[in-house]
């Protein structure tokens, strides 16, 4: 939607507009100029707070509280000091974030146990919360499916060798691979997380599947990374 | 049971048995300073190995460097042209005419306002600032009650700041304020609220210095039409230090803290 990613030196046009908007309002513009910023924002904002699923039903009050303190506080931006207005925005989205991630760890305090046992009054509300879920048995089948003992020890011995092969891998390679295998996240996400170049996660996830290969053709067959 | 279906149970028992050994998830102070760049060697190590085994942490994370080029989640419900239209509507319904538009950096160095020029001057800084002025004015003739107790009933010199909140990341560090030898009274205008979009039944502010000791409070107060808060002391209230604002909301009997300011009052000379 908005073309290339943002970057301190890139001026696409639409950055442009952006600007002259911000301008526009810090010199004393009607809040119909704001229009601009708010067509332009709001779909990523929301999809940023949309991903996380412990917040997706206030989603769109936190993209309207980010989009009415950038509003309140566009005197603030100063685009010859500041990186691009995105970044300034991104901020401001963190800051609303972590107030609402705090608020739901204070929400969720009053009734004990309610995060599976997690100290709940520690900040991080919201990957706790979404971890209590996950904290359950990864492997939990029906409880009228249960495996038998044969299957339990075979998939248990599965798991060994494949957390070994994992472990087996160089640190840079085995990083790239967890956050692809456990995050499923995009070549180009852990590239920007991992601080390495899109064509080095690349080859690193190709080397990747070569070395597992032999385990996964012996122990997991048909499967794919 | 496919080899796919195995595959993925088995990843979902390393990650597992990766999340105990590891601990808590990252908070999101942490998330922010492991992307900044502020984490030791061997926290930078802990975070990055929680990261990888706790998917919630690794997606907000990526959506964070990705900003704005943020995709939906599978799963995220998505929002038609039309929807955005219709939320502008009712968005722009809660915008002021015309946003605060707070000089940088967060304080402003304040204002000397003699009698006779304040109402003109008030005029042309606009509705906030000029009410703030008059309000000091007249805090001590009109409205001696304890929300100015013992104000002059016509100052000669007011000092006017104009505080932002403290807020992570954004313009916070405070810039000392320095009242000149005349002035005897500083209005402090409290803007930029954090959570503006419901107004409550009533505010209330604390000042607490650099000992933790409150040394002023007000009750009872009401935004202005530009959502700011101004407040007036007395030269002798507020000696020179540093201080800190929390700005509350009122209802139902609770209160909330809505944000917080710092205020530095200058000794005589060190502002310049």
């Amino acid at each position: 939607m908005l073309g290339m990613p943002p970057s301190r030196t890139q001026t696409s046009p639409g950055d442009e507009e952006i600007l002259a908007a911000v301008q526009a309002l810090q010199r004393g513009a009607s809040r119909d100029v704001f229009e601009v910023l708010f067509r332009r924002y709001y779909d990523p904002l929301y999809k940023f707070f949309a991903n996380r699923p412990s917040l997706r039903d206030e989603a769109e009050d936190l993209v309207q509280a980010t989009l009415l303190r950038a509003y309140e506080r566009i005197g603030l931006y100063r685009p010859e000091e500041d990186a691009s207005f995105a970044s300034w925005l991104r901020k401001i989205a963190e800051n609303v974030w972590k107030n609402a991630v705090r608020e739901r760890v204070a929400t969720k305090r009053s009734p004990p146990g309610d995060l599976a046992g997690l100290p709940v009054g520690e900040p991080g509300g919201e990957v706790s919360a979404a971890l209590a879920a996950d904290r359950r048995p990864a492997v939990d089948p029906p409880r009228d499916e249960r495996p038998n003992p044969e299957e339990a020890l075979l998939a248990h011995e599965r798991t060994r060798v494949l957390q070994e092969a994992l472990e087996s891998l160089p640190p840079g390679m085995r990083r790239c691979t967890e956050l692809r295998l456990f995050a499923d996240l995009k070549y180009q996400e852990i590239a920007n997380l991992t601080g390495i170049g899109l064509n080095s996660v690349r080859s690193q996830l190709f080397e990747a599947r070569q070395r597992l290969k032999p385990v996964l053709d012996s122990y997991f067959q048909g499967a794919d990374l | 049971m496919g080899g796919q279906d195995d595959l993925n149970s088995s990843l979902k028992a390393i990650m597992a048995a990766r999340r105990e050994g590891l601990g808590e998830p990252p908070t999101p102070d942490e998330l922010l300073a492991y992307r900044d760049g502020l984490l030791a060697p061997e926290e930078l190590q802990r975070i990055a190995a929680q990261i990888a085994c706790h998917p919630d942490a690794a997606r907000t994370l990526a959506d964070l460097l990705a900003f704005p080029e943020v995709e939906a989640a599978p799963g995220t419900p998505q929002l038609s042209e039309e929807e955005i239209d219709a939320r502008w509507q009712d968005f722009r319904q809660r915008l002021p005419e015309q946003p605060v538009t707070f000089p940088a950096p967060a304080v402003r160095q304040g204002r000397r306002w003699g009698a006779a020029p304040r109402l003109v001057a008030a005029a042309l800084l606009g509705l906030g600032v000029g009410w703030a002025a008059d309000y000091a004015a007249r805090a001590g003739r009109d409205h001696p009650g304890p929300a100015a107790p013992g104000m002059p009933a016509t100052p000669a010199i007011t000092e006017i700041a104009e505080l932002a909140p403290v807020e992570e990341g954004l313009r916070s560090a405070p810039s000392p304020v320095e009242l000149p030898e005349s002035a005897e009274a500083l209005v402090l205008v409290l803007g930029g609220r954090a959570r503006a979009e419901r107004e409550l039944p009533s505010y209330e502010v604390e000042v607490v210095d650099r000992h933790g000791r409150r040394v002023a409070a007000r009750h009872g107060l009401h935004p202005t039409a530009l959502g700011t808060f101004p407040l007036s002391f007395r030269r002798a209230d507020l000696p020179p230090g540093r201080y800190r604002i929390d700005l509350f909301g009122v209802e139902r009997g609770s209160r909330v803290r809505l944000a917080t300011y710092e205020l530095r009052l200058a000794e005589r000379g060190e502002a310049r």
